[in-house]
C-alpha cells in the first residue's frame, strides 16, 4: 500500500508536466515555429561547419553529410522566401563541396 | 648529304636557342594586365544593381576596411555575397531583416552603424574613393607590400596586427588540417611553376569558396587553367585581379620570377 502511494506521488509531477501544464499554458504558434526554426538552424550549422574538415572525412561520413543536406533542403523549402534564398544557396555550397571531395576520394 | 644533315642540326639548335630566349622574354610582356587602382582604392567596388534605378546613389564597399573586421569567409560564405559584384540580390528589406550587410555583428546598429536615416550616405554615396582619408593611418601600421593596397594582409594577420572574425555563427568544426602546397607547371617554357599554398588561403576562406565552383580541377582537368583565363576573372583571377594581391605581383605565385 505504501509502495503504491509512493508511486502515485511520483506520477503526479510527471502528469502535471506532460498533461496539465500544456493544457493550461498551450505553446503558441510562434513558440512552435521558433522551436522548429531553431531545429533546422542547429542542423544546418552542424552540417556546414564541417566543410573545413571535408578532406579529413571518410567516404561514409561524406555520404552521411550529403544525405543530411538533402533532408535539410526539404525542411528549408518551407522557410519564408528571404531566408530560403540565402540559406539554400549556402547549403548548396556546402553540399557541392562534400560531393566534390567524395568524388575525388572515390577516384583515388 | 651528310653536310645537309649537319646544317639541319645547326639550324635546329639555333632555332631552339632563339625560342628558349625569346619565348620567356615575350611571356613576361605577353599579358595585358589591367591597370591598378591607387592603393587606397584597390579592392573598392561600387554596388549598383538597383540603387540608381531606385533613385539612390550606388553603394561603395571597401575591401580594405572590411578585411580588418572579418575574413572573406564571413561575407562570401556565411553572409552569401557572391564573388562577382552586382550579382547578389541585396535589398534594404533583407539588410533590415538581419541578412547580408545587416547581419548581427555587422551593420546591425550595434557592432557597426545600422540602416537608419543618418547613416544612408555612409554607403550610398557613389564615391569609389570614400574613406580614403583613413587609409594612410591603416597602411602606416601594417606591413608593406608592393602591389594592390601596398599592404601585406597575410603578414598583418599572421602577426595579429589585425584580428578579423572568421565566423559569425557557423564556427568551423576545428582548424583545417588540409594544408597541402600545390606546384602548378606554367604553360610557357622557362617560366617557373606557380606555387599554391592552401594554408594561407584557408586563413581567409572556406574550402567551398573555391571548390568546386572556381576550382574543379579533378573534374575538368587543368586544360583551361591558364593566365589568359585568369585575366578574364576566372580561377585565381576571381580574387587576384581586383581584391587580393594583383597578378602584377608575378613573384608571389611564381617564386623565382620577377614581379612587373
Amino acid at each position: 500500500m505504501k509502495r503504491s502511494l509512493r508511486l502515485l506521488l511520483l506520477l503526479i509531477p510527471v502528469w502535471f508536466c506532460t498533461t496539465a501544464l500544456p493544457a493550461f499554458f498551450p505553446l503558441s504558434d510562434s513558440m512552435i515555429s521558433s522551436a522548429a526554426a531553431q531545429e533546422w538552424k542547429t542542423e544546418f550549422d552542424d552540417v556546414c561547419r564541417k566543410t573545413t574538415d571535408a578532406m579529413a572525412l571518410s567516404k561514409d561520413e561524406l555520404k552521411l553529410l550529403l544525405a543530411r543536406c538533402d533532408k535539410l533542403r526539404t525542411v528549408m523549402g518551407t522557410l519564408d522566401e528571404t531566408e530560403k534564398k540565402v540559406y539554400l544557396k549556402r547549403l548548396k555550397l556546402c553540399q557541392e563541396l562534400f560531393a566534390f571531395v567524395l568524388e575525388s576520394k572515390e577516384k583515388q | 648529304m651528310p653536310y645537309k644533315n649537319g646544317s639541319a642540326i645547326i639550324s635546329g639548335i639555333v632555332l631552339g636557342c632563339l625560342i628558349g630566349i625569346f619565348v620567356p622574354m615575350a611571356s613576361y610582356g605577353h599579358w595585358t594586365l589591367p591597370p591598378l587602382a591607387p592603393p587606397a582604392e584597390y579592392g573598392n567596388i561600387l554596388i549598383n544593381r538597383t540603387s540608381e534605378r531606385n533613385g539612390v546613389k550606388p553603394v561603395t564597399f571597401s575591401h580594405w576596411i572590411h578585411r580588418q573586421e572579418a575574413t572573406c569567409r564571413v561575407c562570401h560564405f556565411e553572409l552569401e555575397f557572391n564573388m562577382k559584384v552586382n550579382t547578389t540580390e541585396i535589398t534594404e528589406k533583407m539588410n533590415k531583416a538581419g541578412l547580408y550587410c545587416g547581419a548581427a555583428s555587422c551593420h546591425d546598429g550595434k557592432a557597426a552603424f545600422g540602416h537608419e536615416k543618418p547613416h544612408c550616405e555612409k554607403c550610398h554615396n557613389g564615391n569609389i574613393s570614400y574613406g580614403k582619408e583613413k587609409f594612410a593611418e591603416v597602411a602606416a601600421r601594417l606591413p608593406r607590400s608592393n602591389y594592390g593596397n601596398k599592404i601585406d594582409w597575410a603578414k598583418a594577420r599572421n602577426k595579429r596586427l589585425i584580428i578579423p572574425l572568421h565566423f559569425l555563427t557557423v564556427k568551423p568544426s576545428k582548424d583545417v588540417k588540409f594544408t597541402s602546397k600545390l606546384k602548378l607547371d606554367a604553360e610557357w617554357p622557362n617560366i617557373p611553376p606557380a606555387v599554391f599554398p592552401h594554408k594561407s588561403h584557408i586563413q581567409w576562406l572556406d574550402c567551398n569558396n573555391c571548390h568546386p565552383d572556381i576550382f574543379n580541377i579533378k573534374k575538368k582537368t587543368t586544360k583551361h587553367f591558364e593566365m589568359e583565363r585568369m585575366l578574364k576573372g576566372e580561377f585565381c583571377g576571381v580574387c587576384h585581379l581586383n581584391v587580393a594581391f594583383p597578378l602584377q605581383d608575378c613573384g608571389s605565385c611564381h617564386p623565382g620570377m620577377q614581379s612587373e
